[in-house]
């Protein structure tokens, strides 16, 4: 089976690897530049609530420089995820490279990202990396489309004898008894379409578990 | 009183590279910026620095070449390589041609210096250079 990306997506992604190594450049610099106010800073001289503003300020930089550090690794990963169509990729990185990536669309919904405790031995499967990403992105969307504010979504790895993968667990405590279970009403979206079509690619499949699980099922080689 | 530790910086980053240098000086470091391979090497030949911290990519001579070309004429000058083009590929290869240690851009400065500092401890025991004391 042939899990190739295509060249537009290999062209983009490689253009996007290339450019989130010239915004590692920027942020050295503006650390380097921040960090050399600080040292004037501490050199012995004038004290007052003006230098302790100035430092309040630099520290703020400096967070932000952090996130963006972070930020711009998390884009880093992504686009070299196109690099090979096929490799071994260990799960749990995966896992959570996609829950950091997917932080800011929960918080926007005010759900709840939770990684469960990860197997003590490494998960790793020859597959697509693009592929299954691509799955769980969908996943993710699927259920933060459905899930009331105040919902946590789990995520960790699952495995049987034959197959591993990742479950998905919702848990809505706010959702009204009336509603249809909540694998039901994810399996009616259109992300879901997208979630078992990038599973397909992978030889796998996506299948609901019980009332507010789902199961992403890669096939093994 | 000893002289102050030697410190090379190779980048073609200017801003970068100058504002690096001005803090490692408030640090009592004696260093000097080059702004590409063909500077460094210069550098090197003309005073070698007890360490280089050596961008990878950079126009002209790459960083890779500069490094094989200072650990050849220079085993006992140690470099460091500093780059935002970070790979696990160009740290095994960094390593592979003789480059003390590998940091992906930005560094803390406490992080970097005492990376210099061990690579300042590690060439005492690096061999001697070939006609030189």
């Amino acid at each position: 089976m042939s899990y190739a990306v295509g060249d537009e997506i290999e062209f983009l992604a490689r253009l996007t690897a290339s450019m989130t190594h010239e915004i590692r450049n920027v942020f050295a610099i503006i650390q380097e530049s921040s960090g050399l106010m600080g040292d004037l800073l501490d050199i012995p001289g004038e004290e007052g609530p003006k230098k302790e503003r100035h430092k309040g300020i630099l520290s703020k930089i400096q967070d932000q420089v952090n996130r963006g550090v972070g930020l711009v690794g998390q884009l880093n990963k992504l686009a070299h995820l196109a690099d090979d169509p096929e490799k071994k990729v260990d799960l749990t990185d995966l896992l959570a490279l996609m829950v950091a990536v997917s932080r800011r669309l929960a918080a926007l919904r005010e759900v709840e990202l939770v990684l469960a405790p990860c197997p003590t031995q490494q998960v790793e499967v020859e597959t697509s990396p693009f592929y299954v990403s691509m799955a769980l992105h969908y996943c993710l969307e699927t259920c933060l489309g459905i899930l009331a504010p105040g919902a946590r979504i789990k995520l960790g790895i699952w495995q049987d004898d034959k197959a591993v993968g990742f479950r998905i667990n919702c848990e809505d405590m706010n959702r009204n008894q009336t509603d249809s279970n909540i694998s039901t009403q994810a399996a009616s979206t259109p992300q879901w379409a997208a979630v078992e079509k990038a599973m397909e690619k992978v030889n796998g499949s996506a299948r609901l578990d019980n009332d507010s699980c789902i199961i992403l099922e890669i096939g093994l080689p | 009183m000893g002289r102050k530790p030697r410190v090379l910086i190779v980048d073609d980053e200017q801003d970068f590279a100058n504002t690096l240098a001005e803090r490692l000086a408030l640090r009592d470091f004696d260093t000097e910026v080059k702004k590409d391979g063909e500077g460094a090497l210069a550098a090197v030949e003309n005073n070698p620095p007890d360490v280089v911290v050596l961008d990878i990519r950079m126009p002209g001579i790459g960083g890779f070449e500069v490094l094989r070309r200072i650990k050849s004429a220079h085993p006992r000058v140690q470099v460091i390589l500093l780059t935002g083009h970070g790979s696990t590929g160009d740290g095994i290869k960094g390593m592979e041609l003789g480059a003390f240690d590998y940091l992906i851009k930005p560094v803390d400065i406490k992080d970097l210096m005492k990376k210099i500092r061990a690579a300042i401890e590690s060439s005492r025991f690096s061999p001697k250079e070939q006609g030189k004391s």
